[in-house]
């Protein structure tokens, strides 16, 4: 079955003038609903309340505040529009330790570029069909940083099986 | 951290009800990757500021030492991601290449000696000759020995200091 792209809602910071257009091209060609675009983070809770997109992608590194700075705002100010909104990253980063930082720092999803429109579609895809449960901690606020199912786990389980507190919203 | 302070918060439905779920249509992701493969942006520019911020990075890091090298290290680091994340995106794929092996290499570099910045300096060279002779497109057999020799200096360098390259996404 196919999404009804028409009915999603984008927002882009990237501060690179053609890559910002690039990226707001692709999301267009994809038969995304509203693309809107900025140049940089530190308007993002205006630019949220003005537009109300469902998704968010973030370019890490940007002059004014970074991408990793922004979701953090994002997920923990009390001022958020909207702590859970899936965050996608992109990045030229690629080391599995700059992919912990940005999975520790609250982002859903990690784009890396160069990327190609299957790269996109497939991010996209993730977040809308496989939604993530959230965690908050003292010094945690993001979707569940757990991607894969060890099957052959024969470990302590220490989340739901200890019955750690599930709040529906 | 006691189990209490865990919260688990259900994943958010609403984006599933709001576009259904499946897939992105292929011809959709196909007139994306068009896009990407055809934009005309002219890449020069933009290489000309990330090559003036990495020679700056490379002065920078001659110019310190011990500790202050160690932070500085970020000042090659990023204008060669820029390079990387940005050329295959604008036509350059042997850009992009090259400036991913020099990534992955500075990204498992603690402390840049000597060594490491004549590296870079050579590959920023390197580079700056590729843009000049406007080497776009696929990369060719000119563009594999170039790709060859790189990893083989950064092989050697890995060698003589008993250190091993960072694993990547």
């Amino acid at each position: 079955m196919a999404l009804q792209l028409q009915r999603l809602r984008i927002l882009v910071v990237e501060d690179n003038n053609n890559m910002r257009e690039l990226i707001a091209s692709v999301l267009d060609n994809l038969g995304i609903g509203r693309v809107f675009t900025a140049s940089g983070g530190s308007r993002v809770f205006e630019l949220m309340q003005e537009n109300e997109p469902d998704i968010v992608i973030l370019d890490w590194q940007m002059p004014e505040m970074d991408g990793l700075e922004v979701t953090k705002m994002i997920r923990k100010d009390p001022e958020s529009p909207d702590p859970f909104i899936p965050i996608i990253v992109i990045t030229g980063y690629n080391s599995l330790e700059r992919v912990k930082i940005a999975r520790d720092a609250g982002v859903t999803e990690f784009l890396i570029k160069p990327f190609k429109a299957t790269d996109v579609a497939k991010r996209i895809e993730h977040v809308i069909n496989h939604p993530r449960d959230f965690v908050s901690t003292a010094d945690f606020f993001g979707p569940d940083r757990r991607r894969k199912v060890d099957k052959n786990y024969n470990g302590p389980k220490r989340r739901k099986e200890d019955k750690l507190k599930a709040l529906d919203w | 951290m006691s189990q209490s302070d865990v919260k688990i918060i259900k994943a958010n439905k609403n984006l599933k009800e709001k576009v259904g779920t499946g897939d992105i249509a292929a011809t959709r992701v196909e007139a994306s990757q068009n896009m990407i493969e055809n934009n005309e942006v002219d890449f020069e520019p933009m290489a000309a500021e990330f090559l003036d911020a990495l020679a700056d990075g490379v002065k920078h890091c001659q110019g310190t030492a011990g500790d202050e090298r160690t932070a500085a290290l970020q000042s090659m680091v990023k204008p060669v991601m820029d390079l990387k994340a940005n050329a295959q995106m604008f036509g350059y794929p042997l850009v992009t290449e090259l400036a991913n092996i020099m990534l992955n290499f500075l990204e498992s570099v603690e402390t840049p000696d000597n060594d490491v910045i004549a590296i870079v300096d050579a590959h920023r060279k390197t580079l700056m000759l590729i843009i000049k002779s406007k080497m776009s497109g696929p990369i060719g057999q000119k563009g594999m020995v170039l790709i060859d020799e790189l990893k083989k200096a950064c092989a050697r360098y890995y060698a003589k200091k008993d250190i091993e390259e960072k694993p990547t996404q």
